[in-house]
């Protein structure tokens, strides 16, 4: 049967950015991250970036991600192949208590040293009455051992809470 | 409602092909997990569906999807009447992985539907994923998927999982 099992959750308040380390090992090759109770200072995106092998959040320009937003008021497309993250784990999170979202992306590879890390996932907001969905991918294009994660804002600062799942197979 | 595991296929010696069975009538719909497929030298991935265990080469592939580049601006793509559903041309030092969900593919009396979402690293080079859509327009049982390279390349690496989805 394939199942999720949950390995850790963080939560954070007022915070810019918020990191899980050491939730990769090689108990799973596949993991899911699920963000919920997004509050956001000011409207913003989620993003991520990963956690190398000595604890260190990877910013260099190794990441790139495309994004297909669904936007209430139409569609677009964000993309950069040499970004500092994957852009829009959730795109437009909300700075209104009475709104808010949500969102998750798969994450492939992240523990074998031999491979890219592939992300995948999907997202829905709701930001001053507009309704906001995507589908995104990203890779971190680097041949490395990543053992965490760093979610981080656009702008401002977030109240969230990150729960990560090893996917059995 | 849970996914129930049917088979698994992992590559072993270099193969040309990879192919998981197991489709029945048992469930309505099912699942395939495609993990890690990783091509000899840069090529492009395709797949068929499988009836009776034989992969099927005939044109009557359809398919439409939403292809997004990382580096080039999204693409609407669509084939009609193919002999295989075909995506991304994948680097040797990427791999493809996706999630299909399969429907009627038990059914004799009904065409094979899938459905894919897939995230992958191009020869280009750039990141590349997408979702979109494909029919078998036989209407026939099916029991299968079968993966290919378009080059004549064979598999360095790569895992199918088959589940069957209970209510």
């Amino acid at each position: 049967m394939k199942s999720l099992h949950f390995i850790n959750s963080v939560t954070g308040t007022g915070v810019s950015n918020i990191s899980m380390t050491n939730c990769f090992t090689e108990q799973f090759d596949s993991y899911m991250v699920q963000v919920s109770k997004l509050l956001c200072s000011t409207q913003a995106n989620i993003d991520i970036r990963f956690i190398d092998n000595s604890d260190s959040v990877i910013s260099d320009s190794d990441y790139c991600y495309a994004t297909h937003q669904i936007l209430s008021s139409g569609f677009s497309e964000r993309k950069d192949n040499s970004g500092t993250s994957i852009s829009r784990l959730i795109a437009f999170g909300s700075d209104n208590t009475n709104e808010g979202g949500s969102g998750y992306s798969y994450i492939i590879n992240p523990y074998d040293s031999s491979s890219f890390t592939f992300t995948s996932g999907s997202s829905a907001t709701v930001e001053g009455g507009n309704y906001n969905g995507d589908f995104q991918i990203g890779i971190h294009k680097v041949k490395e051992r990543i053992t965490g994660i760093n979610l981080l804002t656009s702008g401002g600062t977030m109240d969230i809470t990150v729960n990560m799942f090893g996917i059995k197979r | 409602m849970s996914l129930i595991k049917i088979n698994e296929t992992i590559a072993s010696g270099n193969p040309s092909t990879l192919t998981v069975t197991g489709i029945t009538s048992d469930y309505d719909v099912y699942m395939v997990d495609v993990v890690n497929l990783v091509p000899n030298a840069s090529g492009r991935v395709e797949w068929r569906i499988t009836k009776g265990g034989t992969i099927q080469t005939d044109s009557e592939y359809d398919n439409s999807r939403k292809d997004m580049p990382t580096n080039a601006g999204f693409q609407d793509n669509e084939n009609v009447n193919d002999s295989k559903v075909t995506n991304a041309t994948v680097d040797e030092n990427g791999s493809w992985n996706a999630t299909f969900y399969l429907f009627c593919f038990q059914l004799s009396s009904e065409l094979s539907y899938g459905t894919f979402k897939h995230t992958t690293y191009v020869d280009s080079p750039q990141g590349f994923g997408g979702q979109g859509g494909f029919t078998h327009t036989i209407a026939s049982a099916s029991d299968g998927l079968s993966f290919h390279w378009g080059d004549s390349r064979t598999f360095t690496s790569g895992e199918l999982h088959l589940y069957g989805l209970k209510k």
